[in-house]
């Protein structure tokens, strides 16, 4: 008896016992009864719609529907573990805060593993890396579907590599970092050694390994915004898998949603939107829409270069003054997509970054790590592109850049030359210089003597040449950075764990290979510590962002009778939070519907200035405003109402009594 | 006398054997219900040729069908060569159907009396969905609508943003089965335009210098919701042929379209059914109206076609304008306007597959042949050759928001719709398209097998393969693309053993490119339009030997030889 209820009591004490003792990723089965754990009177667990292995994809919902919604999607990589975990440490937080009272006339859609296909093979063996999903599909084009998928050979639990030695192989050891490979490069005297393969067999004896693994498609590139036509990758079409189309579906259906909060492996605040990218126009002839033409004098029969167009509305004086680029003739057309963040939307990004990065200073959090932008295709394109809702993608973790040994370097640094004068870069000696220009590698023809006569001449500054320098560095860094960031990771962060060293196998057709390489996902999935370490800023940063979302009022309520019984009713209609009531993004897109103002009036009441519904289509930043007025002649019962509707906002209703005014 | 009535006996003769007998009439339209007994009609009379399926649903739960024709004793229709065809993806343009159920009819009423047609019945088969867009066709013909009305889907749609869906639609304000324009009287100089001193039924426009009395108020129709604007908000939808997944644009860029490529149910199911079709080459889809042989590229954002293709593009196109008089072969960007999102890209792009879009019916009202049709002349056609039945007179009726105006215009059955009397010609000379089109299929046939003895048991064994007709088994940009399967040939034996193959690159010279991998198994990729390829293996045995062509779109070809 006693011993049962011992043994009652442990099971009662299990799920509090496991949670607490928990210090590692859970599978996806786990996570969400975790999300059921938070479940509460004002939250809903539900499920959205499945995924194309027949997952359910599940949306926490948090607070009423009818009230603003910001909308948090997490790890649609699939495989980034550390964004789901986050966005439950996210939720504990923003269920905390409610109970504190904040965020009253919020609510929040939380989906915590938006692809959830690829989110168990973390713990399964053999681990892959893999990124696409598990839709059948012909990688290598041969007319064989998925003929052709890795093993592990060693049975070491992981897909690593193969290499092996050949006459022909172009590949050699990375001599700092044995445990990868490098293409050998003749020009500096290398010569190839090995033959690099993922680690498996030639299941379908086309002579290449594992060319034609399972699936599939990244959902991250299936979304419809700059969507890569052809690559195989991305799906037959936009939208051609099924758990785009449920994610989308649902977005669509959620008109409330203001903000889009994700997290996974992009991470936006710290590599900004790009600016300036134009997408591809061709050197399309096309025709002027009649209304535009009759409008413009263009002749609306002729076809017009687009080239053509932007000289004839720049010269005919159109633009009111405003420079008129060939982008803005075709997307006015209808002929080309935008592809660039709109300018004045980039400024708020900007300065959201800017606040991200502080933050992170203050929390004491890297930033100063290699971060994905955003991706064509994505999630995050399209809604910001499409939809033109702002949206602030973040990354829990990425691999740290590798400390660069600085040498003390006592003479000329790119900082250094950015303060210089003329002057003082001519008074250096040559062999400062020299020894400056050595660390970039630059081409033999730019050497010191023509550096002078630039200098001298003017045509190049110091400032010039250090900001030129710069990006210079940045550009090859980049080349050759990965290697460098994964070795110093490994040993200096795990230790030495996370590689698999070189053992030979005897390979059925290659002969004797080496096996061996990085442990799949290291540089993608950090040790479990490190996300609740970061989540800091996750949660930090997003109490920061609801905080600045619009918050739509009614203000400045004014009633005056006039001469001869009748009313003048003027409001105005505020944006009272930091963000604009629609970027410039939904405005373009027409993704924007108004505000509705609607005015109730007595049956034998008459509105003589003003409109029964009027229509508020966007508010700037905080502080906009937009008024509102009416000249009403009221009938025997002088109660008027104004009610103001739009689902992203709080709707409003004002009953007036004109009756009670002087 | 008797050699005159020899040769209307004679005369007689010839008329019989030409004459096949259609099961359906083309002097008329079929509306939705209609179009299902005339397929149910075709298929209890052909009941061994004619599959009906139902493959989609409409956003209001009308079936989507799709019929296959295939004779079952040539083979499976999934082995052979086809050809797709598809009409009235836009509500309104409904002749296109009517093109279908000719197709269908006339293929089978001819089958075993007309060589050409038995053959081409027997060697491929054509996939046909009557209707894409069914709830716009039931729309159209059922109720009062213009020319134009009926176009998209009906998913509503928010037109005048306020929170409301398709709450101000046009009306038939004087119920007879007419939706026209409004126009009014205003007092002189308030208005834009007058009435044609010739013909009152004509509005023309001011010049400077008059005075205008009259003013258009647009579509007939009411303020049915109160909010003081006239049809603000009308029925749906999407149009539906800016909603396939090649190229697709967002509302903002491509007007009309939906929120993500292949919302509406009905493309949905044509796209399952392309992909899934894999043996399709061909597509045809029509239109209205303007006469035209459409292709893509639907816009230029994308690139061009590759040479190859435009080859058989072009062969086919402009023979499409001898058999179709008054028809131009076209490019959709540079010629129309630019389409995104349309099926013929998605066609051609995205699956590989030669694809035309024909705009059906242009009006012969030309009257005086001086290139211009007036609104005069018109008014002649409809006069004339309609006698008065295309045109609603101006007449009186008292609108509850304008007061006093007059309703009248253009019926819904006229400008792009082909009257009944031209209706069997137009069937005819687009079908003759498609089945010119058709006997263009890839007609793929093993020509010859050599063997020759080279020695210590080897044999030389080389194989001639030749598509006889103009599209290829595989579009060049299929091929550049990766999009389907290769092409193979491929050598099979009990004792033989393949030690070398490949294509060759030299016939005369004997020289082909050794395929590393699995010589048995030789990847030709495609066979262009009236091309050929020399495939040559050296093997090792005795016996029985198979030579077996296999191609998504080419079929399926064996031939057997003895070594
Ligand atoms: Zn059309």
């Amino acid at each position: 008896m006693k011993k049962i209820t011992v043994i009652f009591l442990i099971i009662l004490l299990m799920p509090f016992f496991v949670n607490a003792q928990k210090s590692d990723y859970k599978n996806y089965r786990e996570l969400i009864s975790a999300f059921k754990s938070l479940s509460s009177s004002y939250t809903k667990l539900k499920v959205i719609g499945k995924s194309d292995s027949g997952k359910n994809i599940y949306a926490f919902i948090v607070g009423k529907e009818n009230l603003p919604a910001v909308f948090i999607g997490a790890n649609i990589s699939g495989y980034d573990l550390a964004a789901s975990e986050a966005a439950l440490i996210l939720s504990k937080d923003i269920l905390s805060k409610i109970k504190n009272g904040e965020y009253k006339d919020k609510s929040f859609i939380i989906i915590p593993v938006m692809n959830p296909d690829l989110y168990d093979i973390y713990f399964k063996k053999p681990l892959e890396k893999r990124v696409k999903n598990f839709t059948p599909k012909d990688d290598d084009g041969d007319g064989l579907i998925d003929e052709d998928p890795p093993e592990d050979l060693n049975h070491d639990g992981y897909i690593t590599m193969m290499r092996v030695k050949a006459v022909d192989g172009n590949y050699v050891e990375d001599k700092s970092f044995p445990y990868l490979l490098k293409k050998a490069n003749p020009i500096k005297e290398e010569r190839g050694v090995y033959k690099y393969y993922t680690e498996g067999i030639d299941n379908d004896g086309d002579g290449k390994y594992n060319e034609d693994s399972k699936g599939g498609v990244i959902i991250n590139n299936n979304f419809p915004v700059l969507f890569k036509y052809y690559k195989k990758s991305s799906g037959l079409y936009p939208v051609s898998q099924k758990t785009t189309k449920t994610l989308m579906t649902f977005v669509l259906k959620h008109k409330n949603i203001e903000l889009a909060y994700i997290i996974d492996r992009t991470n936006n605040m710290i590599k900004l939107p790009e600016m300036g990218r134009s997408s591809k126009l061709g050197d399309m002839p096309v025709k002027v829409p009649e209304r535009f033409g009759k409008f413009l004098g263009i002749d609306t029969k002729k076809k017009y270069k687009i080239s053509e167009l932007v000289k004839i509305l720049n010269e005919s004086g159109v633009g009111g003054g405003m420079k008129i680029t060939p982008q803005m003739v075709a997307s006015f057309l209808g002929v080309a997509p935008p592809a660039s963040i709109d300018p004045k939307d980039y400024s708020y990004y900007k300065e959201l970054s800017k606040q991200y990065k502080d933050l992170a200073k203050k929390e004491k959090i890297s930033i100063d790590r290699k971060v994905k932008g955003e991706e064509d295709g994505s999630i995050v394109k399209w809604f910001y592109f499409n939809l033109g809702i702002p949206t602030i993608a973040v990354d829990v973790w990425s691999l740290p850049k590798a400390k660069s040994e600085k040498k003390q370097n006592k003479g000329l640094t790119i900082e250094k030359l950015k303060k210089m004068s003329k002057d003082d870069f001519l008074k250096l000696k040559d062999s400062e210089i020299e020894s400056f220009m050595k660390g970039f590698r630059m081409p033999p023809s730019f050497n010191v003597k023509m550096i002078r006569k630039m200098v001298e001449s003017g045509r190049l500054t110091p400032l010039k040449m250090a900001s030129f320098l710069e990006k210079y560095q940045k550009r090859s860094e980049g080349k050759k950075s990965l290697n460098k960031d994964l070795k110093s990771y490994i040993e200096n962060e795990l230790k030495g764990k996370g590689v698999v060293k070189w053992q030979r196998f005897n390979h059925p057709q290659l002969g004797e290979v080496e096996i061996g390489g990085i442990v799949p996902f290291t540089d993608e999935i950090p040790p479990y510590n490190k996300v609740e370490e970061n989540s800091k800023l996750v949660t930090n940063f997003f109490d920061m962002l609801v905080k600045k979302t619009p918050s739509v009022k009614l203000e400045g309520l004014k009633v005056k009778r006039e001469n001869s019984g009748v009313y003048r009713v003027n409001f105005y209609i505020v944006n009272e939070g930091y963000l604009p009531f629609y970027l410039n993004m939904a405005k373009r897109n027409k993704y924007s519907m108004p505000i509705l103002v609607k005015l109730i009036l007595p049956k034998d009441a008459i509105l003589i200035e003003g409109k029964k519904l009027v229509k508020i289509n966007d508010l700037g930043g905080i502080g906009s405003a937009k008024k509102v007025s009416y000249l009403i002649y009221p009938g025997k019962n002088k109660k008027i109402k104004i009610k103001i509707h739009h689902e992203k906002i709080v709707d409003m209703e004002k009953s007036i009594n004109l009756g009670g005014v002087k | 006398m008797r050699k005159k009535i020899l040769s209307v006996f004679v005369l007689a003769l010839f008329l019989t054997s030409l004459s096949y007998s259609l099961i359906l009439r083309y002097d008329r339209y079929y509306n939705y219900k209609e179009v299902f007994q005339a397929l149910q009609k075709i298929k209890s009379k052909y009941p061994k040729f004619v599959k009906i399926e139902t493959i989609g649903k409409s956003y209001q739960g009308r079936d989507l069908w799709a019929v296959t024709i295939n004779n079952p004793d040539t083979g499976k229709a999934s082995d052979k060569p086809a050809m797709y065809v598809d009409a009235n993806i836009h509500g309104n343009e409904i002749q296109g159907t009517e093109v279908t159920l000719y197709i269908m009819d006339y293929l089978l009423s001819n089958y075993g009396k007309v060589k050409k047609i038995t053959d081409l019945v027997n060697r491929v088969a054509f996939y046909i969905v009557p209707i894409v867009n069914p709830d716009g066709r039931a729309f159209f013909m059922d109720k009062p609508n213009t020319p134009s009305t009926s176009r998209i889907n009906k998913k509503p749609i928010d037109d005048d943003r306020d929170g409301l869906y398709d709450e101000d639609d046009y009306d038939d304000l004087d119920g007879d089965g007419n939706i026209v324009q409004m126009r009014k009287k205003v007092k002189p100089g308030t208005g834009y335009l007058k009435l044609d001193p010739k013909d009152p039924r004509i509005m023309v426009r001011v010049k400077p210098g008059e005075k205008g009395d009259y003013i258009m108020l647009g579509l007939e129709g009411i303020d049915n919701d109160g909010d003081g604007l006239v049809n603000e908000d009308p029925l749906g939808g999407y149009d539906m042929n800016r909603t396939f997944g090649f190229n697709w644009m967002p509302p903002f860029i491509q007007y009309g379209t939906s929120d993500y490529p292949f919302e509406p149910s009905e493309t949905y199911a044509i796209a399952k059914f392309l992909i899934t079709h894999k043996n399709i080459a061909a597509t045809q889809d029509f239109h209205n109206s303007g006469g035209m042989i459409l292709r893509g590229p639907g816009a230029n954002n994308m690139g061009r076609y590759p040479f190859a293709d435009v080859k058989v593009y072009d062969y086919i196109g402009k023979e499409g304008e001898k058999l179709l008089p008054g028809y131009d072969y076209m490019i959709s960007w540079k010629d129309l306007y630019p389409v995104f999102g349309g099926f013929n890209d998605f066609s051609y792009r995205t699956l590989g597959i030669i694809s035309f879009t024909n705009e059906l019916y242009q009006a012969q009202q030309d009257f005086n042949k001086d290139g211009k049709v007036t609104p005069e002349e018109r008014m002649k056609w409809n006069d004339e050759i309609l006698h008065g039945a295309g045109f609603v007179n101006w007449h009186h009726y008292k609108h509850p928001q304008y007061g006093d105006i007059e309703l009248g215009g253009w019926k819904k059955m006229t400008t792009r719709v082909t009257p009944g009397f031209q209706l069997e010609e137009l069937c005819h000379r687009n079908g003759a398209f498609v089945i010119f089109n058709a006997f263009h299929l890839p007609d793929v046939k093993i020509k010859e097998v050599k063997k020759e003895k080279i020695g210590k048991g080897l044999y030389r064994i080389r194989v001639l393969i030749m598509n006889d007709r103009m599209i290829p088994t595989r579009t060049q940009h299929a091929v550049m693309k990766n999009i389907g399967k290769p092409d193979y040939v491929r050598i099979r034996g009990k004792n033989l053993k393949v030690i070398s193959g490949g294509i060759e690159y030299d016939h005369q010279l004997k020289k082909y490119t050794p395929q590393k991998h699995h010589p048995e198994k030789i990847r030709i990729n495609s066979i262009n339009g009236m091309g050929f390829k020399y495939i040559q293996w050296i093997v090792k045995g005795k016996g029985n030997v198979k030579i077996i062509y296999e191609s998504e779109k080419g079929g399926k070809r064996v031939k057997e030889i003895k070594i």
